[in-house]
């Protein structure tokens, strides 16, 4: 039900019980009022330039959101690799004070090309405000797109990361993002696996604290045959923070052969965080193979006894296990000055 | 051509055959004040009985359609008949029932069922109990069977249902909740005195007849502490071309120690609406067992749920799906764990075939004060051809950190690899599929007692005729 002041996001596609409050976020419908771009170091293979009248691409986000940002007049850059490229585009958004902004942003790979992207969405801690930002990613026959984005806002900021990739034949997607905090995230994303043999693998990982909360929604939809999906996400927990994690794989009629898998782990450090977890397949293929998995809980008492019989505090142990679970997501972002600038901050975060 | 299946042949030898009504007996179709007011004279309902059922008429009309499940378009309330003014007064004796109903449960078994393997029996045909009776021995430990609306207007037993009647299931839960508070007719009552172990099951059996009409019977069960039952639902009814609904409702009060096993095999005529709620809620150390076949029915909103009220309470959930031709089954299971200790553990297997639709549907909630709880759900769906649907919706709602919840769901067809192995063995393709789907199955069927377990197996031998080619 879309309100005068609100509008519905990361809509689950085959929606369940009302009372579980699990369908949908909403976010206010309130326009943006400035565009942003990002500082951006782009590597020798790509090019950068304005939108040629793209067709409309479906998100994570939904189509609320997208009219939204269409009224709100948000600007778009398209950073295309016709050649393969062996340094990462790399774009910083930084969130100032009082930010109320929006940016869409395409990532285009041509046939037979690899890239990668970083994208950092930083704002200070205490930095009050709203962001949208819409990434398209398109990778043509052959090619292959590693897009791996790291987000850490403050307590007071509410910021939509909305994504949507389209997959020719033989393209693959991996998709790596870091949730290390916010007052308000949302993450949404849509695979189009049109392509035959087409591939997207999304590994997310969150460390949430304080009274943060972080909503995700993935869609995979698969029409071509062969095509394959891995979600992942694994997170933590702690204080009164919350978590909604809505993942959807769609087979749909004539994707044969066609593979989806999705599996998450969350760790509660808290009595008080929430976890919500509704992973859902959607199967109109006789020919596929599907499977979800979900393990939801607090650190095994037994994991526990053996390290504080080496001698750790229970806090240390909280600590690394967290770290640990970040880590795990940190292996696939083969970016060395990426991962410097992560460990540092989750040293922050951790610290704090 | 498609070969014309033993469904088609069941269809219309075991459960496909009807008698004509008398017209007379028809209340009108729709819902109004005035047939409420009708319905309760007719049953000579007390007072509070009148009022809530007009309440409840009251919610129905302003609670909205659900919008997120199977569509329900085809079924016109306008022309659903709610009450049919039953042909004879419910009877103990067998012998007293007339010979058109007689001769329908006759020739679903009920009364060699009875007979070998039940302590007790009842036997609705349309809105109202024919028949109900309970062994002696049984009877003697002070085990009450019997309808509900002897017992709403016996004094031992009328301040319980008053304080127990939709209480589980408010009027307000949902529209077809609303729907039955109004409505609702027929039914069972029993009561376990404490520690009393049955061990020999209860069955009640439910027919609908009459065409274009609605059944909205009322189950209400009471376990008394360390107490022990085992009641087995049973639900049939000749296939019309205008839709039937069954709007009923099934309470379940388990007790501090007591366990309490529901069995249902459900095998409603293809166009009917199966928009059901069962609800358990369950004290101190304190089990329910769902055991769930559903193959019948045009459309089906079916999740029975448990709420573990006390420190320990159990939930076991076994469920199979068989969604075939023209069958949208949407069912599932829903758990709260609201006290500490709690376990539940919910396991389901769905099978889509000639264009069936299967959705497995659940929600596990823990609340924040069910420490040291536990929950496992796994859910299996085949699909048997690409003409046919099986989606999985399962949520997880978790409110503290001091619990373990764990989920695991597959989707997939019939192994090539499997088949031709039996098929290397003698078996036909067919017998081979039939086979692993039995196998598929096998959860829900180790369950049942070995005459319901032989049916069901018999169920899904039928439904795979033809499935080749």
């Amino acid at each position: 039900m879309e309100h005068n002041n609100a509008i519905q996001i990361n809509l689950l596609a085959s929606p369940t019980w009302r009372h579980l409050k699990m369908n949908y976020a909403e976010i206010a419908r309130e326009e943006y009022t400035e565009t942003l771009t990002p500082s951006a170091v782009i590597p020798t293979g790509m090019t950068v330039s304005e939108p040629h009248g793209a067709a409309p691409f479906r998100t994570g986000g939904g189509e609320e959101l997208s009219a939204l940002l269409d009224r709100s007049g948000v600007s778009e850059t398209v950073f295309t690799a016709s050649e393969s490229v062996n340094e990462p585009l790399r774009l910083d958004y930084d969130f100032t004070d009082g930010t109320n902004a929006a940016h869409r942003v395409g990532i285009a790979a041509a046939p037979h090309t690899a890239v990668t992207a970083v994208a950092f969405y930083t704002a200070a801690h205490d930095a009050q405000g709203r962001a949208a930002i819409q990434t398209r990613l398109d990778a043509a026959e052959g090619a292959k797109i590693h897009f791996i984005q790291v987000i850490r806002v403050g307590a007071d900021f509410a910021l939509v990361n909305d994504i949507g990739t389209t997959q020719a034949e033989g393209a693959q997607v991996e998709l790596t993002q870091l949730y290390l905090g916010g007052g308000q995230v949302y993450g949404g994303a849509f695979a189009e696996l049109a392509g035959y043999r087409s591939h997207f693998q999304n590994d997310i990982g969150y460390l949430l604290k304080g009274s943060e909360s972080l909503d995700i929604n993935i869609h995979t939809s698969h029409s071509g045959q062969k095509s394959a999906c891995d979600i992942t996400a694994k997170g933590v927990l702690s204080d009164r923070s919350r978590k909604v994690f809505r993942g959807t794989i769609d087979f749909l009629r004539g994707a044969a052969g066609a593979k989806g898998a999705e599996n998450e782990e969350v760790l509660l450090m808290s009595e008080h965080a929430v976890n919500q977890t509704l992973p859902v397949i959607l199967c109109a293929e006789e020919d596929v193979e599907g499977s979800h998995g979900a393990s939801i809980g607090r650190l095994d008492e037994d994991t526990v006894f053996y390290l504080m019989s080496r001698g750790l505090s229970r806090e240390s142990i909280d600590k690394l296990m967290a770290r640990a679970k970040i880590e795990t997501v940190m292996r696939h972002i083969p970016d060395q000055p990426t991962l410097d600038r992560i460990t540092g901050m989750i040293g922050g975060n951790a610290d704090e | 051509m498609k070969e014309k299946t033993q469904v088609e042949h069941l269809n219309e030898s075991l459960y496909d055959f009807r008698f004509d009504e008398d017209d007379a007996d028809r209340f009108e179709s729709g819902i109004t004040p005035q047939i409420i007011r009708e319905i309760a004279e007719e049953k000579g309902d007390p007072d509070w009985m009148r009022d809530f059922r007009l309440k409840s008429l009251e919610i129905y009309n302003k609670t909205p359609m659900v919008d997120w499940g199977p569509s329900i378009e085809g079924l016109d309330m306008s022309q659903i008949v709610t009450y049919i003014r039953p042909k004879t007064r419910m009877r103990t004796d067998w012998n007293e029932v007339p010979d058109d109903i007689k001769s329908t449960f006759e020739r679903l078994g009920i009364p060699q069922a009875e007979r070998e393997s039940l302590a007790g029996v009842g036997a609705q045909y349309d809105s109202e109990l024919v028949y109900h009776n309970v062994r002696r021995e049984v009877a003697e430990q002070g085990v009450v069977y019997t309808d509900l609306e002897s017992a709403m207007h016996d004094e031992r037993w009328a301040d319980i249902i008053r304080t127990h009647f939709m209480k589980l299931v408010p009027p307000t839960d949902h529209k077809f909740a609303a729907l039955h508070g109004a409505v609702w007719s027929g039914g069972s009552f029993v009561y376990v005195p404490k520690g009393v172990h049955l061990d020999i099951p209860l069955q009640s059996y439910f027919r609908l007849n009459a065409k274009g009409a609605g059944q909205f019977e009322h189950t209400l069960i009471i376990l008394e502490e360390g107490s022990y039952l085992h009641f087995i639902e049973g639900c049939s009814a000749p296939k019309y071309f205008v839709a039937s609904l069954h709007a009923g409702c099934v309470e379940l009060y388990v007790g501090k120690n007591a366990t309490l096993r529901y069995s249902t095999v459900e095998n409603w005529s293809k166009n009917m609406y199966n928009l059901n709620t069962k609800r358990a809620i369950v004290e101190e150390g304190g089990k329910v067992e769902w055991v769930s076949g559903s193959f019948g029915s045009h459309v089906s909103y079916l999740y029975p749920m448990s709420i573990l009220h006390g420190r320990g309470a159990r939930a076991e959930f076994t469920g199979i799906t068989f969604a075939g031709e023209g069958q949208n089954l949407d069912t599932g299971a829903k758990i709260v764990h609201a006290a500490p200790d709690t376990s539940s553990y919910v396991n389901t297997r769905s099978i889509s075939k000639s264009g069936g639709i299967s959705t497995f549907r659940s929600a596990v909630q823990i609340n924040e004060n069910a420490h040291g709880s536990k929950c496992s759900v796994s859910c299996e769906s085949l699909m048997l051809d690409s003409q046919s649907r099986s989606d999985t919706i399962p949520a997880m709602d978790i409110r503290t950190n001091r619990a373990d919840v764990g989920h695991e769901a597959k989707i997939g067809r019939i192994s090539d690899e499997a088949v031709f192995y039996l098929m290397a063995r003698g078996l036909s393709e067919e017998d081979a599929k039939a086979l692993i789907v039995r196998g598929f199955a096998d959860n829900v069927s180790k369950e049942l007692p070995l005459e319901y377990a032989v049916e069901m197996n018999n169920l899904i031998g039928i439904e795979m005729k033809g499935s080749i080619g």
